[in-house]
């Protein structure tokens, strides 16, 4: 009984992890902004992100991810100091995510980012 | 009787030779992007036949002048920096003052304009369509004579293909190779959309954004090209000028569209204390109203970032 209830334990562990893993955005997407251009994210976990369009690097910013919610700063947007919007992250597949605005006053990123789907580049 | 058939075969060899270049010479450009280049080389759309595109974007200047304005026909001096005619897909808008929205508009600018090639268009499709190589190169590629609309097509479609991506710090960011650059590089790199405000206008993919800013170089004194306001009558475009790419920043001095910086420390020095430079700018941006006073090392740092956004083929082909 013991042996059944640890190995229940375990697996009920190791599929957490699973999915924890899953619900996270580090790593590299592709992205079609409302803007118009195809875009490549890469989020890292040191914090960071950057943007590329047409193999070459767009901008770099700073992102904080918890749970399911992205903060992002992005020096590009106006204004002085670090300024960071908000976005809600559905997870809608093991391979796909999308942002929703929470709150953003950096028009042009809330116009790019909001309702954006991102499609995770497999190695 | 072996001496003549030595000689034979040394004529013959000649004969052989010298056909095969002067084919490869007159052979017909392959595709608009070969035409384009050809053009933009030629002296042919000069009115004096001396002056090419490339006698002001020069290939080892990263396609912009060593000089702070180059001599057109005659030695006529503009009153503007050459700039780089590389990196320009993302641009909204061409020449200092944002006159033209297309690069094939921008194309026929250089080549009518007094002070450079002056040559009205009508001059150069007629030499074109003289010109039995010309007249069948644009029919091969397009179809059709040599016209204004080509012409612009041609030397558009050379220009659209001189992007780099291919600098240290391409391969640093895009190919994730962090030694790469050097640890003073990655500081410049995070002063420039830091503190250095530096990414406040040079964003993109090429380091540009699409506005016009005035930076402070303006007086209405002895710096009075009001640039943009000089096209658009808008008061508040005094002093405004395109902002300038920054790939290949290395190779293009002199700066700013008056050429008035001879180096890059010049011009970081300049953005760190821009008063002490001029003390009396109109309209100047806001973003330069204070100091940034950055240290030596930030200094040195940001310009080491610079440096890295040079193409590493076209370093190649300098040395």
């Amino acid at each position: 009984m013991k042996l059944i209830l640890c190995f229940l334990v375990s697996v009920l562990f190791f599929s957490c992890q699973q999915s924890n893993n899953d619900h996270n955005i580090y790593g590299k997407w592709r992205v079609k902004f409302n803007s118009g251009p195809m875009a490549e994210v890469r989020f890292h976990n040191k914090g960071t992100h950057d943007y590329y369009v047409d193999g070459k690097l767009f901008s770099s910013g700073k992102s904080i991810f918890k749970n399911d919610t992205l903060k992002s700063y992005d020096p590009i947007c106006d204004g002085n100091g670090e300024y960071y919007g908000t976005y809600k992250i559905d997870f809608l597949s093991g391979d796909s995510i999308r942002f929703n605005a929470i709150e953003d006053s950096c028009e042009p990123r809330r116009f790019d980012m909001d309702g954006a789907v991102l499609h995770r580049i497999k190695k | 009787m072996k001496m003549y058939f030595i000689t034979l075969l040394l004529i013959a060899g000649v004969v052989v030779l010298s056909n095969s270049f002067c084919s490869n010479a007159n052979a017909l450009p392959k595709d608009d992007i070969t035409l384009g280049k050809q053009l933009f080389f030629d002296t042919i759309l000069s009115s004096t036949k001396k002056i090419s595109c490339a006698s002001c974007h020069k290939p080892e200047f990263a396609f912009a002048d060593s000089s702070v304005v180059s001599p057109g026909v005659f030695g006529r001096m503009g009153v503007r920096n050459t700039p780089s005619a590389m990196n320009l897909n993302s641009a909204a808008f061409f020449f200092w003052d944002g006159r033209a929205t297309t690069l094939e508009a921008q194309a026929m600018f250089p080549i009518t304009n007094p002070l450079e090639m002056n040559l009205p268009i009508d001059s150069a499709i007629d030499r074109l369509t003289q010109s039995e190589f010309y007249n069948k190169a644009f029919q091969q590629i397009f179809g059709e004579k040599p016209s204004a609309k080509t012409l612009g097509k041609a030397l558009a479609a050379f220009q659209h293909s001189m992007e780099t991506s291919d600098s240290p710090f391409d391969e640093w960011k895009t190919n994730d190779n962090e030694s790469a650059v050097s640890e003073s590089v990655k500081r410049g790199f995070e002063l420039f959309n830091g503190s250095a405000k530096c990414v406040k206008c040079h964003f993109g993919t090429d380091f540009s954004n699409t506005e016009f800013r005035n930076i402070g170089l303006f007086n209405g004194k002895n710096l009075n090209d009001s640039g943009r306001a000089a096209l658009t009558q808008n008061t508040a475009d005094l002093g405004m000028f395109k902002i300038g790419p920054l790939r290949n920043i290395a190779l293009t001095a002199p700066y700013m569209h008056n050429g008035m910086f001879r180096t890059l420390r010049e011009v970081i020095d300049y953005y760190d204390q821009p008063d002490k430079v001029v003390g009396d700018p109109v309209n100047r941006d806001t973003l330069l109203s204070k100091p940034l006073n950055l240290s030596e090392q930030d200094k040195q740092d940001i310009e080491n970032f610079l440096l890295s956004l040079t193409s590493a083929s076209l370093e190649k082909k300098r040395l």
